[in-house]
């Protein structure tokens, strides 16, 4: 943009329309290269306005109004899953879950009273088949033999006690 | 939270209004796929919201509104990923317009890019009266600023986009 360097803000508002003013129009028609720069800018304004309107001018698809119709949720439906909302709360989930997984297994406390009875009944638990290792002579094996006491009787029996 | 609203009912508006939804996300985003995707975002915010919209004869404008702050957050992101000036460059309707001759090419990429360097509040008011039957009425109930500061920030930013563009 040429032009006088006073003159060149009231080109501008006058290329955009605004109000003529009589200074204005007395100096253009005096002074040639701001006359050529107001030309200039009055063209640059129209090309402007223009432009303006086309950067917004494109039309929507036909099918978006329906892409937007299917993507409403309908009652009686579930919603769309949201995967940006999914994936947080089923992390959440599988972590409640292992928590609780470690306190039934780890974390909780034993009462003391359950100690002792869980003692005796190890001890007293046998194996199913502990009766196969059994023998006729086993009470034998266990008793103690004492001085003068047969340790076995005439009839072949084991003499137990 | 109330009661969604009737399902014709919405679809009536979503008909009636999508275009200028679209349209204003289409002023920021510059090409049709994004501008897409913003506007059915939008209209699915305006569904579940509906209840808090207590006027419905102001559905238009609530609904451009929302369709205008997620293109701006879109853009602010592609900016953030230094991304501007591909999205600047590639997405105009230059594009996607075959009717532009090369020079009109040039000019809209002129155009945006000084667009792009005036503030964001002369920005919104110089995008959306471009768009067809958006009066300053409108745009204020989009932007929720008066009337006449629509007016003031639409000359100021003409004002300042013709001289940068006559330079």
């Amino acid at each position: 943009m040429n032009g006088c360097p006073e003159f060149q803000d009231r080109l501008v508002e006058q290329a955009l329309g605004g109000e003529p003013a009589p200074d204005v129009a007395a100096h253009l028609a005096a002074c040639h290269g701001c006359a050529r720069a107001f030309e200039g800018l009055r063209e640059r304004a129209a090309q402007m306005e223009a432009g303006l309107r086309a950067l917004a001018a494109a039309e929507p698809p036909a099918r978006l109004a329906n892409r937007i119709l299917a993507a409403i949720p309908r009652p009686g439906l579930p919603a769309r899953l949201d995967w940006r909302i999914a994936i947080p709360a089923l992390g959440l989930a599988a972590a409640l879950i292992i928590s609780a997984f470690n306190g039934a297994f780890n974390g909780a406390p034993r009462r003391q009273a359950d100690v002792p009875r869980e003692a005796a009944a190890l001890a007293a638990w046998r194996s199913p088949t502990e009766f196969l290792l059994r023998s006729t002579i086993e009470p034998l094996l266990n008793d103690t033999p004492r001085l003068g006491r047969a340790a076995v009787t005439p009839g072949g029996d084991t003499n137990v006690h | 939270m109330g009661p969604e609203p009737d399902a014709a009912e919405f679809e009536q508006r979503v008909r009636e209004f999508g275009r200028t939804v679209f349209q204003v996300a289409y002023s920021v985003l510059g090409n049709t796929a994004d501008a897409e995707d913003v506007t059915q975002d939008a209209f699915l915010r305006a569904y579940r919201k509906y209840s808090s919209l207590r006027d419905p004869a102001k559905f238009g404008a609530w609904v451009a509104r929302m369709s205008w702050r997620l293109a701006v957050n879109r853009h602010r992101s592609w900016r953030r990923a230094a991304r501007r000036d591909w999205a600047w460059l590639a997405s105009p309707n230059a594009m996607e317009n075959p009717e532009l001759d090369a020079a009109g090419r040039e000019f809209e990429l002129r155009l945006r890019n000084e667009i792009a360097r005036l503030p964001e509040k002369l920005q919104a008011v110089l995008l959306l009266s471009g768009i067809e039957g958006l009066d300053a009425h409108s745009v204020a109930a989009i932007l929720v600023i008066p009337e006449g500061t629509v007016r003031s920030r639409l000359h100021q930013a003409r004002r300042r986009l013709l001289k940068a563009l006559s330079e």
